[in-house]
């Protein structure tokens, strides 16, 4: 047969393959139906003022977005706008909603209440701080009030109390809340702690939220990952912490599993094989488009660039050069040839090893030592 | 067939069933130990040991059997001992792959009274690698029956530790070390140690 039409069967193979593995690689872009968020970024107090609330505001709206979120959006929030923007966030959620509440700015606690100040606060006393702020409680009892499916709360607020402490009973950064059942709270930094602005356009913990909802797993996947990455990145200064929790499972985007995860890399490594049996340019560079991440793609490239430019050694006629020069040309001849012989050797050995994974991945569904889960009958 | 069994096996120890999720274990081995008791007097013998282990989620059910097997002193030429052992347990799995067991052993032979004990125990799998593991079991009786043909009862200690190794798929080469101690109310002590080698499979 043909190998073009050999590839040709493979490639319907595969396709065939991937239309019946798809349903279990969560490749489901339906969202739940009433994705609910409130977004509130403040930056700029009239007594200092923080640098990147509402860029993290605007990021994790646009993203939200992005994944199915109607978004009520407010930057430097002022008194004046508190109840209409709560009127409107109530007014779109439902019983089946998934609600998720984004703040940035500054926060500070009560007695263990905790209050995110309006940008033109005059706080004086502490009487002031109720009248002047977004109650997190006020937000929750409107939550509890819809009676929504599932809330999740992302409080950036723990940044430096920016009021005088003209009271004992203010505290430095967030206190613990006692959320509505069906709620997943996560703070920047552990109840009680300050968290970074960051440096750069987001803070610290808004940057790593916005990195982390591109990933399809679920949220409290999300979180763990987020405090190993800022207590890593903060040398343990600042750790996000997070409380409460949902029934069912929340993904930003559509959620992954991790067979999912499996077949895809045995999907890959069998298309891989057959590229390399069929040793063409097309076939490698079919690969590279279906995988411009994947595992081979470096000795795809390289196999390529062996295959589109060939030794051009022999095609100089040795007249028209010295001696010294032909024999430099076959020198690098005969490197090209090793250079050749070393990546088909890589390539071979690369294989190898993806067939160990393959094989690897296959007994870890029955009984390789690699499971957590080997069963071993005793005799006594 | 073999399905419907383990089912009907399972559901009267655990009462829970699910016919895909039952996993089996097989465990052919060979045993070449030594029986020492407190007179001095030792022999050298092979005895081959069979187990079979079925696995709902958690709970296991283990039956096992020492084949029977005769001590001969052969330099007096007299027969010391004769046994078949047979066991069974009911297991919990606690933690990834360590076991809590409780079971039976009873260990017959020709003209004596059954030895009985109930024992508890046990039983460790950790992979090492991606073929390799370690395994362990560990086993006691408190009161082991007509041990002791003055006193009656006497106790049991069982030490059983290995290395497999994953051949193929569901079937892995095991070796070992493993001793057995009886000890008499007396304080008298029978021991058998030695070395196993041996085949598990697993479906």
């Amino acid at each position: 047969m043909h190998p073009a039409l050999n590839f040709f069967k493979v490639q319907l193979l595969f396709a065939a393959v991937v239309l019946l593995v798809a349903p279990f690689l969560g490749l489901n872009t339906a969202h739940a139906n009433n994705r609910v968020a409130l977004v509130i970024g403040n930056a700029q107090y009239e007594k200092n003022p923080l640098a990147n609330p509402t860029n993290d505001s605007r990021d994790v709206a646009a993203k939200l977005q992005k994944f199915g979120f109607d978004v009520v959006y407010r930057e430097n929030l002022k008194i004046r706008q508190v109840g209409g923007m709560m009127k409107e966030f109530k007014s779109k959620l439902t019983p089946n909603s998934t609600a998720l509440v984004f703040y940035a700015g500054h926060g500070l606690q009560i007695r263990g209440e905790n209050f995110f100040p309006v940008v033109d606060a005059d706080i004086q006393s502490e009487e002031d701080i109720p009248v002047q702020s977004i109650s997190l409680k006020q937000i929750m009892d409107i939550l509890e009030d819809a009676k929504t499916k599932a809330n999740i709360v992302f409080l950036d607020a723990c940044r430096d109390n920016p009021f005088d402490n003209r009271s004992r009973s203010i505290s430095r950064g967030l206190a613990k809340v006692t959320a509505p059942s069906g709620t997943l709270i996560s703070y920047a930094t552990r109840p009680g702690s300050v968290a970074d602005d960051g440096k750069g356009r987001n803070g610290l913990y808004t940057e790593h939220l916005l990195k982390v909802m591109d990933i399809n797993k679920p949220i409290e996947q999300l979180l763990k990952n987020m405090v190993t990455s800022i207590k890593g990145e903060t040398k343990g200064r600042q750790e996000p912490w997070s409380e409460g929790s949902f029934e069912g499972e929340f993904c930003f985007g559509p959620c992954e599993d991790p067979e999912a995860e499996k077949n895809k890399i045995l999907l890959e490594v069998a298309y891989w094989e057959k590229t390399l049996s069929s040793g063409k340019i097309e076939d490698y560079q079919a690969y590279l488009a279906n995988y411009p991440n994947g595992t081979f793609v470096a000795v795809a490239k390289r196999s390529l660039d062996a295959l589109l430019n060939p030794s051009t050694a022999t095609a100089i006629p040795a007249n028209s050069v010295s001696k010294q020069e032909v024999d430099k040309l076959i020198k690098q001849a005969e490197e090209k040839l090793r250079q050749e012989a070393s990546n088909r050797s890589n390539l071979e050995k690369e294989l190898e090893k993806a067939k160990i994974e393959a094989e690897r991945l296959k007994n870890s569904q029955t009984n390789s030592a690699s499971t957590k889960k080997l069963f071993v009958s005793p005799s006594f | 067939m073999k399905k419907i069994l383990a089912c009907v096996l399972l559901f009267a120890s655990f009462g829970v069933c699910a016919g895909d999720e039952v996993k089996y274990s097989l465990g052919l081995r060979g045993w070449s130990h030594t029986y020492s008791a407190s007179s001095n007097t030792s022999v050298q013998v092979n005895s081959p040991l069979i187990s079979g282990s079925i696995k709902y989620k958690d709970f296991s059910f283990t039956a096992s059997t020492l084949m029977q097997t005769t001590y001969v002193n052969t330099s007096q030429s007299y027969v010391m001992a004769v046994r078949t052992d047979t066991d069974y347990a009911v297991g919990y799995t606690i933690y990834d792959n360590v076991t809590l067991l409780l079971g039976n052993k009873t260990i017959s032979g020709p003209q004596v009274n059954d030895m009985v004990g109930i024992f508890y125990g046990v039983s460790l799998a950790q992979p090492i690698h991606d073929q390799g593991f370690i395994f362990g079991t560990f086993a006691r009786s408190n009161s082991v029956s007509n041990l002791d043909a003055l006193t009656g009862s006497g106790t049991f200690n069982l030490y059983d530790l290995g290395y497999g190794h994953i051949i193929y798929k569901n079937t892995s080469l095991n070796i070992g070390y493993r001793q057995q101690v009886f000890t008499t109310a007396a304080n008298d002590k029978y021991t058998f140690s030695g070395a196993t080698f041996g085949v598990g499979f697993n479906f």
